[in-house]
């Protein structure tokens, strides 16, 4: 309960702290309560208000986000809440009113309207991207041509791979007969939460040694590395192709196999 | 294929569920249900075969390819059925006098609401481009947030093995100690599946191109059954209310959990289709008083996200909106004693 108590805290700082669309409703909220006139839609303004003060207060919150089971984070619980639906309708019930006061000015119509999308994309987020879709684009096609290229080398074998991340990251979504020695899940903890499956010590390893190739250029060949590989049954390996040629020489030498370059790659076969 | 498949998603529930309203809301006027209903209506019904057809493989072992089969048998008696009633009602509407004069008032009620203020019609516009401008965006995969999710790499397993969760998507190995059930009856994955081998499109064709497309477009739709609730005289007012709805999807992207981030980045989920779909729809259902379509949203909706055994948010917006209307009835009951008393004293 506490661990709960404390994501709801934590997850109403983080709500609001990118965009103001809570603050936005807020507003809408306010305007609708206080604006002077009786209210058509009661019951949607009455639940909005309630959820939201339930969504706000850590206690409630903590019920709400127990409700909607620990595989969710506190941002979920505002699904209870019809944010886009109320900002939407109060903007539409502000404009229509003044739209009707100063019906004959076509200018001060326009310049409501316009106020009106300013302060939306004021509260939104103001072009801040979460992830940069455009260059996770041209990774996973660069990553898929590659992989187009090893399927056809292998000519329809099984494959089991062992790659750099954006290769292993792309394997699967490409192609399903490509096999893994481990997937996405090893560095993405939240897909850890759709099985009870784990890794082992020779998985985590042969990541990390992976990761340390990538970055620093270097192979540590060790006898391990060979009795992992043919313990996991991996027949493809490619390796980032910034790897000096003396070290890619003596890794070969020691597997008994043969480099070929594959793109930005180095591709090693065990057949 | 991708023609087809465009025109089947289009056409196919919106039969689907122009059947289904009929048999639900038979003994009430028509003007209360839309092409909107139809088609969201529809694709509940859908979702509810593709469960079907996924439990088949997931609980009872059949392979991929014949949950396919059935999936196709149990949509095209449907489908068939739809048609015969439908068909059925219009010749039943053309004997019976009462049903003809009912259906020319709607006529006439339709032809002279065309004639409403169109002052809304160059917002309509506006709201067109941001929906045009945003489908280019879907339909090119512009930019698909995957982190946390796997879809792609489970229909790829499902289509590669032709079997259902028989090997980890992660991997392509068989699994060694499983999956949450919870989570196994899920059938989003093999509806996808399902379209990937009835159209001959790949997994990321379809996960990423047509569904977030389909999934804006049946937001919009949702969003528009609430419109014309919330404003049923007022076309402008519905258009403004629709731009406003396509503005805050825009630009309200800026965090994971948004509905705004889910429409424009991981459409194919079924927390984004449960945000832009069905708790707007729900909502709007619970203000109409249509409370068994309310149903058909909450079954959608287990079908589709992990819920706790079933309840899930849909049910809680029912139950809360429920709960808020009866309090607002018993205070204006116990208002109203009160008024009767004072009048009496007086």
């Amino acid at each position: 309960m506490q661990e709960l108590l404390m994501n709801a805290w934590n997850g109403w700082q983080r709500y609001i702290n990118d965009g103001k669309y809570a603050a936005l409703l807020m507003i809408v909220l306010l305007f609708l309560w206080f604006r002077g006139k009786e209210e058509k839609e009661k019951v949607l303004l009455i639940y909005t208000t309630l959820v939201a003060v339930m969504c706000i207060v850590p206690v409630s919150a903590a019920f709400l986000m127990g409700y909607q089971t620990r595989f969710y984070d506190y941002e979920w619980i505002w699904n209870y809440v019809p944010v886009t639906l109320m900002i939407a309708y109060g903007g539409t019930i502000f404009l229509g009113e003044y739209w009707e006061r100063y019906k004959k000015s076509v200018w001060k119509c326009a310049g409501l309207l316009l106020a009106a999308v300013i302060l939306i994309i004021l509260c939104g987020g103001m072009g801040k991207k979460v992830f940069d879709g455009q260059t996770e684009r041209q990774e996973r096609v660069a990553a898929q041509e590659v992989l187009e290229q090893l399927l056809e080398d292998a000519g329809g074998q099984d494959i089991c791979l062992w790659a750099p991340q954006e290769i292993m990251a792309a394997a699967r979504a490409y192609d399903g007969s490509i096999q893994l020695i481990y997937g996405r899940n090893i560095w993405d903890a939240a897909l850890g939460a759709y099985s009870y499956e784990t890794y082992g010590e020779t998985e985590e390893n042969l990541y990390l040694w992976m990761c340390n190739a990538e970055e620093t250029g270097t192979l540590t060949y060790t006898v391990e590395i060979s009795e992992q590989l043919a313990s996991e049954g991996v027949n493809r390996i490619l390796l980032p192709g910034n790897i000096a040629a003396e070290e890619l020489q003596q890794l070969t030498a020691a597997l008994g196999m043969e480099a070929v370059q594959l793109g930005e790659y180095y591709l090693l076969r065990v057949d | 294929m991708a023609f087809v498949l465009w025109l089947l998603m289009a056409l196919v529930p919106a039969c689907l569920g122009k059947c289904v309203l009929h048999i639900l809301y038979r003994n009430q006027p028509t003007q209360e249900t839309s092409p909107a209903d139809y088609w969201l209506t529809g694709g509940m019904i859908v979702i509810g075969l593709a469960e079907a057809a996924h439990l088949a493989g997931c609980i009872l072992g059949r392979s991929f390819s014949g949950c396919v089969v059935l999936f196709g048998m149990a949509l095209g008696v449907c489908l068939l059925a739809s048609v015969v009633i439908l068909l059925l009602e219009k010749k039943n509407q053309k004997k019976n006098p009462a049903l003809q004069r009912k259906a020319e008032q709607e006529r006439v009620r339709k032809a002279f609401s065309s004639g409403e203020s169109d002052k809304g019609q160059w917002i309509f516009v506006m709201f067109g481009i941001i929906v045009i401008v945003q489908l280019i965006t879907l339909a090119t995969m512009q930019s698909v947030y995957l982190d946390g999710d796997m879809t792609l790499e489970t229909v790829n397993s499902f289509l590669t093995t032709d079997a259902i969760y028989q090997v980890n998507p992660m991997t392509g190995k068989a699994y060694t100690l499983g999956m949450p059930l919870r989570l196994k009856i899920l059938c989003l994955p093999t509806f996808y599946g399902i379209l990937c081998k009835a159209f001959g499109m790949s997994a990321e064709q379809v996960v990423l191109g047509v569904i977030p497309a389909f999934v804006l477009l049946g937001s919009y739709l949702a969003y528009s059954t609430v419109a014309k609730k919330l404003f049923p005289e007022n076309k402008s007012k519905r258009a403004i209310f629709m731009l406003a709805v396509a503005l805050l999807y825009s630009v309200g992207d800026y965090m994971f959990g948004m509905d705004g981030f889910g429409v424009l980045h991981s459409g194919f989920r079924g927390v984004t289709i449960r945000a832009a779909i069905l708790l707007p729809y729900t909502f709007g259902l619970m203000l109409r008083k249509k409370y068994k379509l309310v149903v058909l949203c909450i079954l959608a909706e287990a079908c589709i996200v992990w819920t706790l055994y079933g309840m899930g948010a849909c049910v809680a917006v029912a139950v809360g909106m429920l709960l808020v209307q009866f309090a607002i009835q018993w205070y204006a009951k116990r208002q109203g004693g009160k008024e009767a008393g004072v009048c009496k004293n007086s």
